[in-house]
């Protein structure tokens, strides 16, 4: 079953279109990476799954069921981290706690206790008073503890440092359910999610140009490196999905969207005279830059 | 802390590099059979890697008879099965393309890289051991 299905959406701010016709799936239990280019429309599109912004065309469900036609309960099972998630500046966090257990009945104590140790937050510290990383800290904590069936982030890695990151990831993973349990995720930080997610959508544009599972993303998404002496050979190298293409002396980098069975065979014997060719899976920063490039030299080209 | 050294690195699949990384630690014997092996939540935690691929990891390494899962023990490397020469044969199989490959750009000749591996084995066993 897809815990969230969104169909046909469209959302504009005045005359400008920040979503267009948008459709996504995302399957229970799935990590799912939300990708884009800032402006691209990802807050906009967490914003409508949480009814916090209502689709001017098109349908939301979240758990099977219509959106707008979510009970108190359902809601309870979702749980949301806003980029730059504010929290009461004058509570503390025992006090925000215990505000917030009672609103969820599957408020889990043990988890937020092991959490704020994980953490090492301490509950008497009054939230205004927090570190940056402190703060979003005690926002996963928050989100976790209920142990929602479905959880939205928005951006939860940006400006945080390396330690933080890791800490955030861990905490994370060590209160995955291990089932039911689904994850939609957008951020900037693409190292952090090549090994957490496993699924990837990339929006450009206010449109899903691509989602599938990482295993079919890399499958088809391989970085080819060609060392050659013949200036010929490069020239010709210009097919409509090699992307990232870049030239340095006799060296050629590409990245291919569409690498199939006969891929490298064919890629040799087309470079027959080559040195030396190189193909290996395509990192996610790879991808998305790719991607990006294209999406972005393709509105140009309308423009114009 | 795991009982084998992974370092993953991107541009190949996870799932794939551990698979790797754990099947040599128990071919080579540095994880002895009988030895515990992480659970997929300790193994997705300490990588930090999907939970999911983590499960994948562990059902690939049962399937090929190197791990067990026992209810209520947890999951052990096996000790009914020596791999095969064979199998051993195979794990380094990437290594040799890479050797190869990269010999080739270089310009070197099959004997160039035989002679090579050949004198580097020697310097490395030279108390007679092999």
């Amino acid at each position: 079953m897809a815990v969230v299905e969104v169909d046909s959406v469209s959302y504009s701010y005045g005359a400008h279109q920040a979503l267009h016709d948008l459709s996504l799936s995302i399957p229970e239990g799935a990590l799912y990476a939300l990708l884009g280019p800032n402006g691209s429309g990802k807050t906009t599109l967490l914003q409508i799954l949480m009814g916090l912004r209502r689709a001017r065309k098109g349908r939301v469900s979240l758990f099977g069921v219509d959106s707008d036609a979510l009970t108190v309960q359902d809601r309870a099972s979702i749980g949301y981290i806003a980029e730059g998630q504010s929290l009461p500046a004058w509570m503390r966090l025992d006090q925000l706690e215990a505000y917030l257990a009672p609103l969820y009945p599957t408020w889990d104590r043990a988890l937020a206790a092991h959490l704020r140790e994980r953490f090492e937050l301490d509950p008497t510290r009054v939230i205004k008073t927090l570190s940056r990383g402190q703060h979003m800290k005690a926002a996963l904590l928050c989100a976790l503890a209920p142990r929602p069936k479905l959880l939205l982030m928005d951006e939860p890695f940006t400006g945080m440092d390396a330690l933080v990151k890791d800490e955030l990831v861990r905490g994370l993973l060590e209160s995955a359910g291990s089932e039911g349990w689904t994850v939609l995720l957008c951020s900037h930080d693409i190292g952090e999610l090549e090994l957490l997610a496993d699924w990837v959508g990339f929006l450009a544009n206010g449109r899903m140009s691509l989602s599938q599972t990482m295993d079919t993303l890399r499958g088809r998404f391989k970085r080819v490196e060609v060392v050659t002496d013949g200036v010929d050979t490069l020239d010709r190298a210009d097919l409509d999905d090699w992307l990232s293409i870049e030239r340095a002396g006799n060296r050629l980098t590409f990245v291919t969207s569409n690498a199939n069975d006969g891929f490298e065979s064919q890629l040799r014997s087309h470079f027959s005279t080559a040195a030396h060719v190189d193909v290996r899976d395509a990192t996610l920063r790879e991808v998305f830059v790719a991607l990006a490039k294209e999406s972005s030299s393709r509105t140009s080209e309308v423009a114009a | 802390m795991l009982p084998f050294v992974v370092a993953l690195k991107p541009g190949e699949a996870p799932y794939r590099q551990v698979v790797y990384a754990a099947t040599k630690a128990i071919v080579s014997g540095e994880l002895m059979p009988g030895a515990s092996f992480p659970s997929v939540r300790e193994l997705s935690q300490a990588l930090k890697i999907n939970p999911n691929t983590a499960q994948k990891v562990v059902a690939e390494l049962v399937r090929d008879g190197l791990l067990e899962v026992r209810p209520g023990v947890g999951t052990l490397v096996t000790n009914g099965r020596r791999a095969s020469a064979a199998e051993r044969r195979a794990l380094l199989s990437a290594e040799v393309e890479q050797l190869v490959v990269e010999a080739r750009r270089l310009g070197l000749e099959r004997d160039d890289v035989v002679n090579a591996v050949s004198a580097r084995w020697a310097e490395l066993f030279a108390n007679g051991r092999d």
